[in-house]
């Protein structure tokens, strides 16, 4: 209970009044996969993509992929980076998944959020038990 | 401050998460395809989202028009599915137009895709709007005042495929199953389906004998959309077997008669960056019908005949160039299109003695050009005016006149607040069928080639209070119609526009109260006059859904109300359908369910010439159904 009144204090702040679910949930993974960054640097491989970050504090869109903290990727194959790359569809992901922690995407007619357990662990990154149903071993 | 943003952010992250299953649940309902497909200045709209049609567990298009506000859905004598409005009696054929997404699906023939598509299984369709009052222009196409538009799934939400199951306790069965998937810059959903629908056999006696009215009605439907960067390739091809239920005989004793329809269809369409959409379309249709009646059958210029064959293939044509421009305060859209219709009929009519035998094959074509413009000035944030005009030319190869046709549509919607107004009034014209302008021999109806189109003049008018949990719209429309096509078979050739003219008012008040995104209550209350005074249909109407979700169950209630009416000396009393369905979420891939229709066999019926009882629109029926997602 306490939990979910802190939530509904909290979650409000990290937005804009007028963000749309999509940059909610974004902004939820990024600040979930990263927590100890005031700042996060992030990157994508689509300009429509790059929109979704606006109103998301907190997140600062930058130019080089090499900058970046969190990498937003559509299409882009074989990035060199030691930031956290996620997808926004399965057939990326299926064909990254050595590199690619998760992703976000339209799959059997509703949306998906997945994360590979493996990719995971090679970040150091442990999510709280509310997004472990998330986490997948395989594709 | 840094501290204090830190401190803030790592306990989102570690909450907020609680959150996201619910996210996910609001950017489905956000994403919702008919939110970006949906035309308001079309007209007055009823959509049916891909949620509200997964939780109706709805099957096939008559499920959906068995609940379109200001309509009856009901069947006709020789197993079509069709819709009255209150107090009157089938709406024209060609009056209803449907597509799946831009391709119209009217046949050359009759100019409606009822006789086919009207009992379509609809599992590849993600979204239905049905548009009242429309001009057509906004749409590109021929014109008609019903536009029924189905959307398929894409794959950009589909990646994977599905498998549903269903059947009934009459022995229906059906399967639907589809594949989506992207590859490089190639992508394709393909989809296919089998059923095979029964229902309840009655039974007309004449002179001691007993004669089976059968219904039940099989077939199969391939889909395929293939998108290569900017083209769309779509395929469609439906074959569908029906029963002819109580036939064309005079008493209504059908010994055999089907109706064997296909119909098969590529759309090509490609849109370039400077907002130019070509399309290109080619159907091949063919409608072979069947009436035995060893109590006579009765046709124009010959002698009573027992067995009628006929079929009628049509080749449809079609090129269609449409461009939008946006400015600042204004857009305007304009488009062209050509189409070349052809129909070929072969008819053989014989009766059972071999007395008489006749034998007719003719052909007509259609050569028809379009022109259309749609303006719309935002006048500020809160006012759209809207101004449309579209001329049609039609040029026939034999024998009928060429003639020309303009619509035109003037439109203002205006938002005050929570309020919304809409008005609109739009003159236009029902296209006349094929099959009434020609036929040569006049057998075995008698065809006018010098028939003029139905004209109408309409108006809407509707009012709409919004807030974030009530919807409630209040709608007025008005049609005059001239011209009205009526057959008389006392006259040499048949059909005729009758001289009078004839007024129809429709009311319609629709409510919606939203719980949450899953869970709202639709209340629907309709009714309608025309000026003639006749009432061949129930005068009012009205519709109660409740959608709802509990846990792993999705849950679905239905009313159905139709007021008494009396129709050919028999009087039927008011009917209630009561529809529910429930479905169980096993997995998030597998679910399970059951819909009850007309559970307590008191839904609206039909009242038949020349039969003495009235059967059941929609039956009583239990269905299973099974779905899996991979």
């Amino acid at each position: 209970m306490k939990k979910t009144i802190l939530l509904l204090l909290l979650v409000p702040l990290l937005f804009a009044s007028d963000i749309k679910t999509e940059q909610k949930i974004y902004g939820l993974i990024i600040h979930t996969l990263l927590p100890q960054k005031t700042e996060i640097k992030v990157w994508s491989d689509s300009k429509s993509l790059q929109n979704v970050f606006r109103l998301i504090k907190g997140v600062k869109c930058v130019e080089n992929p090499e900058n970046a903290d969190f990498l937003l990727l559509s299409k882009k194959k074989n990035i060199k980076t030691k930031g956290i790359k996620f997808a926004t569809n399965i057939k990326l992901l299926e064909a990254e998944k050595e590199s690619i922690i998760g992703g976000f995407f339209w799959q059997k007619g509703r949306p998906n959020i997945l994360f590979l357990r493996k990719n995971l662990k090679k970040h150091n990154i442990t999510l709280p038990e509310s997004m472990q149903e998330y986490i997948e071993d395989e594709l | 401050m840094r501290f204090f943003l830190s401190i803030l952010i790592f306990l989102s992250s570690l909450i907020a998460n609680e959150e996201l299953s619910s996210l996910l649940n609001s950017y489905k309902h956000e994403s919702e395809l008919s939110k970006i497909t949906k035309k308001e200045e079309a007209g007055i709209i009823d959509i049916y989202t891909r949620h509200d049609l997964e939780v109706m567990q709805a099957k096939t298009l008559e499920d959906i028009f068995k609940i379109i506000p200001g309509f009856h859905f009901t069947r006709t004598t020789n197993n079509l599915v069709s819709l009255q409005k209150p107090t009157t009696s089938n709406i024209q054929l060609s009056a209803m137009r449907l597509y799946i997404n831009d391709h119209d699906m009217s046949s050359s023939s009759f100019g409606s895709a009822a006789l086919i598509w009207g009992e379509l299984p609809i599992e590849y369709i993600d979204h239905i709007e049905v548009y009242k009052g429309a001009a057509s222009i906004e749409f590109g196409n021929e014109a008609s005042s019903l536009i029924i538009k189905l959307y398929t799934k894409t794959v950009q939400h589909e990646e994977g495929g599905k498998v549903r199951l269903y059947g009934d306790n009459k022995g229906s069965s059906n399967l639907d199953t589809y594949v989506a998937s992207t590859l490089d810059k190639l992508s394709y959903f393909v989809y296919a389906n089998a059923n095979n629908i029964k229902r309840e056999v009655y039974q007309n006696s004449y002179l001691g004998e007993n004669y089976d009215l059968k219904s039940d009605h099989s077939g199969h439907n391939i889909y395929a959309n293939l998108q290569y960067e900017k083209w769309i390739l779509e395929l469609g091809s439906y074959y569908k077997k029906s029963d002819s239920f109580l036939g064309i005989g005079i008493h209504r004793t059908p010994t055999g008669g089907d109706l064997d329809a296909q119909h098969h269809y590529l759309h090509l369409s490609k849109k370039f960056e400077n907002d130019v959409k070509l399309q290109l379309s080619y159907d091949n249709l063919s409608y072979e019908r069947s009436y035995i009646d060893p109590n006579d059958i009765r046709i124009a210029n010959a002698p009573i005949i027992n067995n009628y064959n006929i079929t009628f293939d049509d080749e449809i044509l079609s090129l269609v160039l449409e461009k939008k421009m946006k400015f600042e305060k204004h857009s305007l859209f304009l488009g062209s299109f050509y189409k070349h219709k052809k129909f070929t009929e072969h008819g053989s009519f014989n009766d059972d003695l071999q007395n008489y035998s006749y034998q007719n094959n003719f052909s007509n074509a259609l050569n028809l050009y379009s022109l259309y413009a749609e303006y719309v000035y935002n006048y500020d944030a809160t006012t759209r005016l809207i101004a449309s005009l579209k001329e049609d030319l039609f040029y026939y190869s034999k024998v009928i006149p060429s003639n020309s046709e303009l619509s035109a549509k003037l439109g203002l919607i205006k938002n005050i607040d929570n309020f919304q107004i809409k008005a609109f009034a739009t003159t236009t014209y029902v296209p006349t069928a094929l099959y009434q302008l020609y036929n040569p021999d006049n057998i075995p109806y008698k065809t006018n080639p010098n028939l003029d189109n139905i004209h109408t003049n309409v108006g809407v008018l509707s009012f709409k209070y919004t807030t974030n949990r009530h919807d409630l719209k209040f709608i007025i429309a008005k049609n005059y119609t001239k011209d009205l096509i009526i057959y008389d078979r006392t006259l040499s050739y048949g059909y005729t526009n009758s001289s009078k003219s004839n007024t129809y008012t429709r009311y319609e008040l629709q409510y919606t109260y939203l719980f949450d995104l899953d869970n709202k209550l639709s209340l629907g209350l309709f009714t309608g006059k025309n000026s003639n005074n006749t009432v061949v249909s129930p005068k009012y109407g009205g519709l109660l859904q409740l959608f709802s979700k509990y846990k792993q169950f999705d849950i679905y209630n239905e009313f159905t109300y139709k007021s008494a009416y009396d129709y050919l000396g028999i009087s039927l009393g008011a009917s209630f359908d009561y529809t529910a369905a429930l479905k169980y979420h096993y997995s998030k891939d597998l679910s399970l369910g059951l819909r009850g229709e007309n559970i307590f066999n008191s839904g609206y019926k039909q009242i038949y010439r020349s039969l003495d009882f009235e059967i059941p629109v929609t039956e009583q029926k239990i269905w299973f159904n099974m779905e899996y997602l991979f």
